[in-house]
């Protein structure tokens, strides 16, 4: 009984820990959208003055003043006020490491996107998806090509992420494994909404299949 | 490992319920599997962090991958997730082997399950609890204040406990009286162990309750549905043949098996209850005891009491003295029903041994018996006849053997041969002429062949019997009687035509008696008597064509009187149903049986037409009691001489159905012979 209820626990914190990291970082990144920047070249820094366009070849690191944030990357574009794209993109802060291929932000409609190897990583934890496509404005997240996530591990079409509240939904097929056992969506796919809560001072997670018309509201337009 | 997943059924058992006999997965159904074991399907599912709770709602349905059980359930709620986990679901229903249970509210923990006021449907009787516990380790199930009812009868115990098909019952009482509040009699015990297999159920140290009343059984009493199904009353009826003025002749009814002690029953009854005959009173006492021996038992059986009015007393002692010999000894004082009287005592000594002859695989085996008797014995015409008809002692000495052979698969070949010797050194009475001693022989060989083979059954026989006949005593103790008779039977019977609207069976029989040799009577053929039939049933109807002959009497002037007889006999089951139209209509059990019979005889001088009956029998079905009247007019009188037919025949089946199961009551009078019968039927009760 108690080996039973320990591992149930334990996967339940990992699946906790994992969440709570993804929402730290969208709600830094949305608490004063792009803003503030600062731009350290690590080599070569290449001004074209037809487009305004400023390459670091050698790539560089970006940092938010206000929250600390620092996207380091081996290829850097950007054009001030406009969108930075990046190659080999690597975001570091408190919650933990954020990995891409590639990387794009667009500083006008405040959506960033990112593809290829994109992964979110702290200690044992690890949050892979094809795609991320994050809404400052609206401080939403959406995770896409197959979230996988692992210790614990569960896997889903999509995952939505609301970087306020930290709550996140999970749509189509989702299966969560277990070491004991397999929880899996209904056949056509189903929702499964994650609700971030304080327990005990520590974020948990409540599951519901029935998902709250709010959270649904939060994502309108983009499930 | 095993204890994992038992931890873990425990959990789901608490987590999740919703299951047919067999979860199915629908495309709205999401899944919880533990791999090897468990499968849980659910439609909704919410957790409650601060309460460290998780419900599962919309149908929930949990089964073990083996299917050894599945519980369903509109809504699960399961409590400490972080300790120690527990399970609570209302309106379940759990499925276990093939019993299905449903309760107010199922609760479990990792050990064990507990459901609620619970309802439980097996596959042959059903009831309810007061509450139900499932061990989830050992599989055993406890139940208390258990109620469950089949079709033949009703059983009830404060604590039951069930392990795979037993189920042991403490406090048990058991009835055939279902649905009534009270039973108005019961069987009750410290335990009952049921065999749900077989539905057997064995009660120790029981008592029987009537009413307020209590009376004592013996140690064990089994019910079952063998038991049940050749259960007889203690009610015996029967007719005794017998001129009017032999006591105990007639209609003799009587009360059979009443428990005074233990081993002691009492019987209570008369004798001569038709008006034709003397009543007399039956009261006698019935006692038997065994004993176990190192081989076989020894065994006491006494009865004592008035017989027919009479004294009458019977005590047989035996006592096994080896394997094979077994030494007796009795005394009889009295007159059975309608018989004479005989009052013996009598010491025996009796061999019996059976050996395979040319080794066990040889087919042939041999069974010798032997005995050595001395009585002294009187009898007279009645039991209230103080006059012996004969009286004296009787020395004997008797041995047989019977050897079988199975030639074939199909054949056997049987020989009976046997030697007595029986001495009367001194004999009186009114019926002896003389007081010098006699000593009667007998001499038997009886060799058998009998060959069966699917729809034919074929046997010749011969019976060579050699005596003096010298016994002063007559047959009815021990006279013999010389005999030398060729017995012939040949039986063809089968199914002969099946057809898309009915079957055809027939039957045709040929059995002829021929004595080569004069005995006490003449030598010639006694009997040759061929019958056939044919039955064509369609349901709901069965028609039977029946033909039947006597000829040895026209072929011998020994033989019996010829005659030649026809019957024609239609049944039809479930009908006629008098309320059609009700929602349930009462369905007669009996038959309805429509008969015609003609009987003309053959005999020389006497040709005619000597019966020409029409018979009916009708069932009529109301709520509880059916009655099914039977008539038969003989038309011969009116065809030969043009008067009334004659009232040939009349009787009556009467069934009482009851909460108690049904009992039936047959009278029939046939050509002047009365004849009776009670049947009960457990399964057929009221409808409800």
């Amino acid at each position: 009984m108690a080996d039973r209820a320990s591992v149930f626990h334990r996967s339940r914190l990992s699946l906790t820990l994992a969440l709570t990291l993804a929402t730290a970082l969208f709600v830094a990144l949305a608490a004063q959208p792009f803003a503030s920047l600062t731009v350290s070249p690590a080599g070569r820094q290449l001004f074209d003055i037809a487009t305004g366009v400023t390459t670091m070849p050698d790539g560089g690191v970006i940092t938010d003043q206000s929250t600390g944030v620092e996207l380091s990357a081996t290829h850097i574009e950007y054009l001030a006020g406009a969108f930075v794209e990046a190659r080999g993109a690597r975001v570091n802060g408190d919650f933990g490491v954020v990995t891409a291929q590639s990387l794009r932000l667009d500083l006008q409609s405040g959506v960033l996107n990112a593809s290829g190897g994109l992964s979110l990583a702290r200690g044992a934890l690890t949050i892979g998806a094809g795609s991320l496509a994050y809404y400052a404005n609206r401080q939403v997240a959406v995770f896409g090509g197959g979230v996988v996530a692992t210790g614990p591990t569960f896997e889903a079409d999509r995952l939505y992420l609301d970087a306020v509240t930290g709550d996140v939904l999970l749509v189509g097929n989702y299966s969560f494994s277990d070491s004991l056992f397999t929880m899996t969506s209904p056949e056509e796919g189903g929702r499964l909404e994650l609700r971030m809560v304080l327990r005990d001072g520590e974020p948990s997670y409540d599951a519901a299949t029935e998902v709250r018309p709010e959270l649904l509201e939060r994502f309108d337009g983009l499930l | 490992m095993r204890v994992r997943h038992l931890v873990v059924a425990a959990l789901l058992l608490a987590l999740f319920a919703t299951a047919a006999a067999q979860c199915s997965r629908g495309p709205d159904t999401a899944t919880v599997t533990l791999p090897d074991f468990l499968a849980v399907y659910y439609s909704q599912f919410r957790s409650i962090s601060a309460e460290d709770a998780a419900e599962f709602y919309g149908g929930v349905c949990v089964t073990a991958v083996g299917g050894e059980w599945t519980v369903m359930a509109e809504s699960v709620r399961v409590e400490g997730l972080s300790s120690d986990i527990r399970l609570e679901a209302p309106s379940p229903t759990l499925y276990m082997d093939q019993w299905r249970m449903t309760g107010d509210l199922l609760r479990a923990t990792t050990t064990g399950l507990t459901l609620m006021n619970a309802q439980v449907v097996g596959p042959d009787m059903a009831g309810s609890a007061a509450d139900l516990s499932v061990d989830l380790i050992t599989g055993r199930m406890a139940m208390t204040n258990l109620k469950l009812e089949g079709t033949a009868l009703a059983l009830r115990g404060e604590l039951a406990v069930l392990e795979g098909s037993a189920l042991r019952v403490e406090g048990a009482g058991i009835t055939t009286c279902i649905g009534l509040e009270e039973a108005p009699y019961e069987v009750m015990g410290a335990v009952a162990l049921v065999n749900l297999a077989d539905l057997e159920v064995r009660l120790s140290h029981g008592s029987l309750r009537v009413g307020r009343l209590y009376v004592p059984l013996r140690d064990e009493v089994v019910v079952s549905d063998a038991t049940l199904a050749a259960v007889e009353l203690p009610i015996k009826v029967g007719f005794n043949a017998g001129d009017a003025f032999r006591g105990g002749a007639g209609l003799d009814i009587r009360i059979v098996g009443i428990p005074v002690a233990e081993s002691v029953n009492l019987v209570l009854g008369a004798t001569g209850l038709d008006a034709e005959h003397i009543t007399g009173p039956v009261v006698l006492l019935e006692a038997e005891a065994e004993r176990q021996e190192h081989v076989g038992v020894s065994s006491v059986t006494a009865v004592a009491g008035a017989e027919a009015g009479m004294p009458f007393v019977d005590v047989d002692v035996s006592k096994r003295l080896n394997e094979w010999l077994t030494l007796g000894f009795g005394v009889h004082s009295g007159a059975a029903a309608a018989r004479q009287a005989l009052h013996q005592g009598h010491v025996q000594l009796a061999a019996a041994h059976t050996v395979p002859l040319f080794g066990s695989s040889s087919g042939v085996r041999t069974a010798h018996s032997g005995r050595l008797l001395a009585a002294v014995t009187a009898i007279t015409a009645a039991g209230n006849d103080g006059a012996p008809q004969a009286a004296g002692p009787r020395l004997g000495v008797s041995g047989s053997s019977t050897t079988t052979w199975r030639a074939t698969s199909v054949s056997t070949f049987t020989l009976v041969a046997g030697a007595e010797a029986t001495h009367y050194p001194v004999t009186f009475g009114y019926n002896v002429t003389g007081r010098r001693p006699v000593t009667q022989w007998g001499v038997r060989l009886a060799p058998t062949w009998r060959y069966a083979n699917g729809p034919i059954t074929l046997s010749v026989a011969y019976d060579a019997r050699f005596t003096n006949s010298a016994s002063p005593f007559g047959s009815f103790v021990d006279r013999l009687a010389p005999l030398q008779r060729l017995t012939v039977s040949l039986r063809v019977s089968g199914e002969v035509l099946e057809t898309e609207s009915g079957v055809w069976t027939g039957s045709f029989g040929v059995q002829a008696q021929y004595d080569p040799f004069v005995t006490t009577s003449p030598a010639g053929l006694k009997r040759l008597l061929v019958d056939g039939s044919v039955t064509y049933a369609v349901l709901p109807w069965s028609v039977t064509l029946g033909a039947s002959t006597e000829l040895s009497g026209l072929l011998a002037p020994v033989g019996r009187s010829p005659y030649v007889q026809l019957r024609l006999g239609a049944q039809r089951g479930g009908w006629p149903v008098l309320n059609p139209s009700d929602e349930q209509p009462n369905m007669p059990y009996g038959d309805l049986e429509l008969g015609l019979l003609a009987s003309y005889s053959l005999a020389a001088g006497s040709e005619r037409l000597t019966a020409l009956e029409l018979s009916a029998a009708v069932p009529l079905a109301f709520n509880s009691m059916e009655l099914r009247p039977y008539l038969a007019f003989d038309f011969a009188p009116t065809v030969l001489s043009g008067v009334w037919p004659w009232w040939s025949g009349y009787g009556l089946d009467a069934t009482f159905i009851t909460c108690c199961g049904s009992l039936t009551l047959s009278v029939m009078n046939d050509r002047g012979v009365w004849g009776g019968g009670i049947g009960i039927d457990l399964e057929r009760r009221p409808k409800k």
